[in-house]
C-alpha cells in the first residue's frame, strides 16, 4: 500500500519521486519516511506531484522540509508538474516569496515567484 | 469664518435630520433590520460629533443620550418598538428645535429636552448608565464599521495543531474573505528530513488584511483555536494617517514586529545598505521576515492608493454645495441672455444680407438654449424628499385619530424646479390631511365595508409634457356628492336649485369657506384648507382636478408646470401692446369677424364646432383705446374643462417667455401674472388667465 502513494524510480543520476494521492495529515509520517528513502542515494531528487490530490500545511511542510533537505546534504531538489489547485492551496498559505529562507544560500528555494525563478 | 462653519453644519445637520427620519420610518417598518439601525446610529453621531466640533454643546450632549441607546440596540441588547421610534422621533424635533434656537437666538425649552432625555435614559439598562459617566468614551477610538482598516495578524499555531485537527489554511482562507489579504508563511523553523516530525506544525504567518469587517470579525475567524495558537492583530493603517507618501520604512516594520531591535537596527544604519539586505548578510533575521514586513510595506501602500483613487474619483463625481440665491442669479442671468439672444435673432434676421452674422446668430440660439436647460436643470431637485416628509405625517396624523393608514409613494425621482417644491408642500399637507381626516374611515368602519382595516394614501407624481402631475389618492369614503351640495347650499356658495355635474360639485370642496366636517378638529376642518390649495396651486400656474367613487377613495391630480422661471408662451397684440400667455393653456385660435359678433346680438359667446364658447374681448377690459381690426382672433384657452376664448387683434406666434415679477405696486392688478421683455426691448405683460377668465364670469 505504501508503494502505491510514493512510487521512488532510482536512475543513474537522480531519483524520481512520483506522489500518487493526497499529501494529508493523515500521510504525512509515510510520505516523511518515504522521502527520506529517496533522498539516501545522494542523487537529486525529482519529485513529480502531478498524482497529488490533496495537500494541506503537512504536505506544504514537508515539501519545504525536502528542499531544506538537499541544501544540507548538497543535492539538487526539484517539484514538477505541480497541478494548479496546488499552486492555489500554497498561494493561500502564503508560501510563494521573493527570497528564499536563511539555508537558501544558492536560491534554491521551491518557493520562489515562477517570474523570480526566470530571472536567475 | 466661523460663521461659515456653523452654517455648514446647520446645512448638513439638516439633511442629516431629514435622513434620520427616513430612516426612523423604515426601522418601524422593518425592526429586525440592523443595516437600518446603524443608519440610525451613524446618523446620530455624525450629528453629535460635528455638533460638538462647532459648538454647539446643547445638540451634541443631547443627541449623545440618543446615541447611547441606539449602541444598545445595534449590539441587540434593545429591541426596536413603536416607543422607541416615537422617542426617536420626538428626540429628532427637538435637535431640528435646537437648530432653529441657534439660529432664531430664542432658546429651545430645556425641560422638553429633559423630558425626552430622561425617556431615554429610562430605556437604558443601569450598568450601561453608569459607564455613560464619560461622555467623551470611544469617541474616535471607535471606527465607523464602514472604514477600510488593514491589520498585521500574526498568526503562530501551537505545534500540536494538526494532530489535534485544527487547519491553519481552512483559517487562512476565511480571513481572505474578509478582504485584500497578503499572506506569508514563515519557514524559518522548518527541519530537514531527518528530524521533521511531520505531524508537528513548523510555519506561522503574517497576514496583512484590509477590511471593512472590524477587529471582532477578525477574531471571529480564530474563535475555536484561540487557546491553541499565538495570535496578534495590530492596526497598522486606519486611513486617518493620510500624510503623502510616509509609507513605513522596513526597518520601522521589522522593529515594530519585534523581528529586530532598535539597538540592530542602528548599528545596521550606519553601514551603507539597503536594511533588508544589511539585516539579511549580518543573519540577524530570516528572509522570510524581510519578505513578509516588504509585503506588509507594498499591502498597505496598495491600499492607500486605491483609498486616494477612491477620494479622488469621489471628488470628480461628487456633489458641491451651492446657496439657492447664487443660483437664482444664474437663472435670472440666463433669462436676460435669452431674451437678448431673441433680439440678436431678430436683428440677424432683418440683415439678412450677412450672411455670417446670421449664422453665428443661429449659433448663439443653440448655445443659449443648451445652456438655458441646464441651467433650469440646476434647479431640478427629486420630489421624494417632501414624500418622504409626508410619511411621517401620515404616520403621526392616523395614529392621533385612531386609525391606521400607510402611505406608497411613487415617483420620489421625478423632478422639479426648486421653488416649486418648496410651493408645493403647503397645498400637499393640506390635502393629505383632508384625506386622513375626511377620506380614510377608522380600522372598525373600514372592517364594516370589507375593506382593509389599514387604509392607504397613495403619493405619485410623473411627467406629462412640461408638467408634472402630483396624485394623492386614497382609498376611504369617496366625496359625498349630496353632502357637499347641501353644504355649498348653506354656505351660499351656489343656489339651491343648481343644476350640477358631480364633477363641479366635486370642485366645490376648493371654493373659499368651504368645509363639510361637524366637528373642528386640529388635523383639518377649519374650512380653510382646499382653497389655500387651489390659490397656491394657480400660483404655480398650474391646476387642480378631482376625482371620486363613492366607497372607493379619491383622487386629487395636481398638474404642475415644470419650472417657472421660463415658459413657452403665445405672443399676441392687442393695439399697439403685446400680451403673453402661457401656451400650456391654450387651445387653438380661432377668427373672429365684425359679422360673426353681429349675429350674436352683443352677447360675447361663439360656436366653436356645434359647441358655445363664451369669450373675453381683451380690448375693452384692459381699456386699450383705438379700433379693433375687422378680423380678430380669438385664442381658446381650456381650464379646469371649461372653455374661454380671449378676443385679441392678432396672434404673432410663439415665444420663449422669461418670467419677470410685477413691482409690489402692480401686484394688485387682476388679470396680469408678470411680464417679459421681448426681443426688441419692448414690455410683454403676461396674461393672467385664470383670473381674466374668473373676473369675467362674475361680470356675467
Amino acid at each position: 500500500m505504501g508503494s502505491q502513494l510514493v512510487k521512488i524510480t532510482k536512475k543513474k543520476d537522480r531519483t524520481l519521486v512520483a506522489v500518487q494521492g493526497a499529501m494529508t495529515v493523515a500521510n504525512a509520517a509515510e510520505l516523511k519516511e518515504r522521502f527520506l528513502e529517496a533522498f539516501a542515494p545522494g542523487r537529486d531528487v525529482e519529485l513529480s506531484l502531478a498524482g497529488v490530490t490533496e495537500i494541506d500545511a503537512t504536505g506544504l511542510q514537508l515539501l519545504c522540509s525536502c528542499h531544506r533537505t538537499s541544501v544540507e546534504r548538497g543535492m539538487g531538489f526539484k517539484m514538477k508538474q505541480e497541478s494548479e489547485s496546488l499552486v492555489e492551496v500554497a498561494r493561500t498559505a502564503g508560501m510563494y516569496r521573493l527570497k528564499g529562507c536563511v539555508v537558501d544560500a544558492e536560491g534554491t528555494c521551491i518557493w520562489l515567484e515562477p517570474n523570480e525563478r526566470v530571472t536567475r | 469664518m466661523s460663521d461659515d462653519f456653523a452654517q455648514a453644519f446647520k446645512d448638513e445637520a439638516r439633511e442629516l435630520l431629514a435622513d434620520l427620519e427616513e430612516a426612523l420610518l423604515e426601522m418601524e417598518e422593518n425592526p429586525e433590520d440592523l443595516a437600518i439601525v446603524g443608519r440610525v446610529f451613524r446618523t446620530m453621531h455624525t450629528i453629535k460629533g460635528s455638533g460638538a466640533m462647532f459648538g454647539f454643546d446643547d445638540i451634541a450632549s443631547f443627541t449623545h443620550n440618543v446615541e447611547t441607546v441606539y449602541d444598545l440596540v445595534r449590539n441587540g441588547a434593545l429591541a426596536v418598538s413603536r416607543e422607541l421610534v416615537d422617542l426617536s422621533l420626538a428626540a429628532r424635533d427637538r435637535i431640528l428645535a435646537m437648530l432653529e434656537a441657534s439660529e432664531s437666538g430664542v432658546p429651545a425649552d430645556p425641560a422638553l429636552n429633559e423630558k425626552v432625555i430622561a425617556r431615554f435614559r429610562a430605556m437604558v439598562p443601569a450598568p450601561v448608565e453608569s459607564q455613560d459617566a464619560d461622555p467623551v468614551e470611544e469617541d474616535g477610538a471607535e471606527d465607523p464599521p464602514e472604514a477600510l482598516v488593514t491589520y498585521r495578524i500574526r498568526f503562530k499555531p501551537e505545534a500540536e495543531t494538526f494532530s489535534t485537527g485544527g487547519n491553519p489554511l481552512a483559517l487562512l482562507r476565511e480571513l481572505q474573505e474578509l478582504g485584500p489579504c497578503n499572506i506569508v508563511a514563515h519557514t524559518c523553523n522548518m527541519e530537514s528530513l531527518d528530524r521533521l516530525e511531520p505531524e508537528r506544525c513548523y510555519l506561522f504567518w503574517d497576514i496583512i488584511l484590509t477590511t471593512a469587517a472590524g477587529r471582532n470579525a477578525i477574531e471571529d475567524v480564530f474563535i475555536f483555536v484561540e487557546d491553541s495558537c499565538e495570535l496578534n492583530i495590530t492596526v497598522i493603517d486606519d486611513g486617518t494617517r493620510q500624510e503623502q507618501g510616509t509609507y513605513k520604512k522596513l526597518g520601522e516594520i521589522l522593529i515594530e514586529r519585534g523581528d529586530l531591535t532598535p539597538g540592530q537596527m542602528d548599528e545596521l544604519l550606519g553601514r551603507q545598505k539597503r536594511i533588508g539586505e544589511l539585516a539579511l548578510e549580518a543573519g540577524l533575521v530570516d528572509a522570510a521576515a524581510i519578505n513578509s514586513a516588504l509585503i506588509e510595506q507594498q499591502h498597505v501602500k496598495e491600499v492607500r492608493q486605491e483609498r486616494q483613487s477612491q477620494v479622488q474619483s469621489q471628488e470628480a463625481t461628487s456633489s458641491i454645495r451651492v446657496s439657492a440665491e447664487k443660483l437664482d442669479v444664474l437663472v435670472n442671468l440666463v433669462g436676460e441672455l435669452v431674451t437678448v439672444q431673441a433680439r440678436l435673432s431678430m436683428v440677424a434676421q432683418e440683415l439678412k444680407k450677412h450672411a455670417e452674422l446670421v449664422s453665428v446668430a443661429e449659433e448663439v440660439e443653440r448655445l443659449t438654449n443648451d445652456l438655458r436647460d441646464n441651467a433650469l436643470d440646476i434647479r431640478m431637485l427629486p420630489i421624494g424628499a417632501t414624500f418622504s416628509k409626508f410619511k411621517r405625517l401620515v404616520r403621526d396624523l392616523s395614529g392621533e385619530l385612531g386609525k391606521t393608514i400607510e402611505m406608497t409613494t411613487e415617483g420620489a425621482d421625478t423632478e422639479l424646479d426648486k421653488t416649486v417644491i418648496e410651493k408645493l408642500n403647503d397645498p400637499l399637507v393640506h390635502i393629505i390631511r383632508n384625506s386622513i381626516d375626511h377620506g380614510v374611515e377608522t380600522p372598525a368602519e373600514r372592517e364594516a365595508k370589507g375593506k382593509p382595516r389599514t387604509g392607504n394614501i397613495h403619493l405619485s407624481a410623473l411627467h406629462s409634457g412640461d408638467s408634472v402631475l402630483i396624485t394623492i389618492r386614497d382609498d376611504g369614503a369617496g366625496l359625498n356628492v349630496d353632502a357637499i351640495r347641501a353644504k355649498a347650499v348653506e354656505r351660499r356658495i351656489i343656489p339651491a336649485n343648481a343644476e350640477m355635474s358631480d364633477r363641479e360639485i366635486w370642485q366645490l370642496i376648493f371654493a373659499p369657506g368651504f368645509s363639510t366636517a361637524s366637528k373642528v378638529t386640529s388635523v383639518s376642518g377649519r374650512g380653510v384648507g382646499m382653497d389655500v390649495v387651489k390659490q397656491a396651486i394657480e400660483g404655480l400656474r398650474g391646476s387642480i382636478d378631482v376625482k371620486s367613487e363613492p366607497g372607493r377613495g379619491t383622487s386629487i391630480t395636481l398638474k404642475i408646470p415644470l419650472t417657472l422661471a421660463i415658459i413657452e408662451s403665445l405672443l399676441v397684440q392687442i393695439g399697439k401692446d403685446r400680451f403673453v400667455m402661457p401656451l400650456s393653456m391654450v387651445d387653438e385660435c380661432i377668427l373672429l369677424t365684425e359679422k360673426e359678433m353681429e349675429q350674436n346680438h352683443g352677447r360675447d359667446i361663439l360656436l366653436v364646432r356645434e359647441r358655445i364658447v363664451p369669450y373675453v374681448p381683451l380690448r375693452q377690459m384692459f381699456r386699450i383705446e383705438g379700433k379693433a381690426p375687422s378680423i380678430q382672433q380669438v385664442v381658446i384657452c381650456q381650464l379646469e374643462g371649461k372653455r374661454v376664448g380671449l378676443v385679441v387683434d392678432w396672434v404673432i406666434g410663439e415665444h420663449q417667455t422669461v418670467i419677470k415679477s410685477l413691482g409690489r405696486m402692480y401686484q394688485q392688478v387682476v388679470g396680469m401674472s408678470g411680464a417679459t421683455i421681448l426681443g426688441d426691448g419692448s414690455v410683454a405683460l403676461i396674461l393672467d388667465v385664470p383670473a381674466i377668465m374668473k373676473a369675467a364670469e362674475e361680470a356675467g
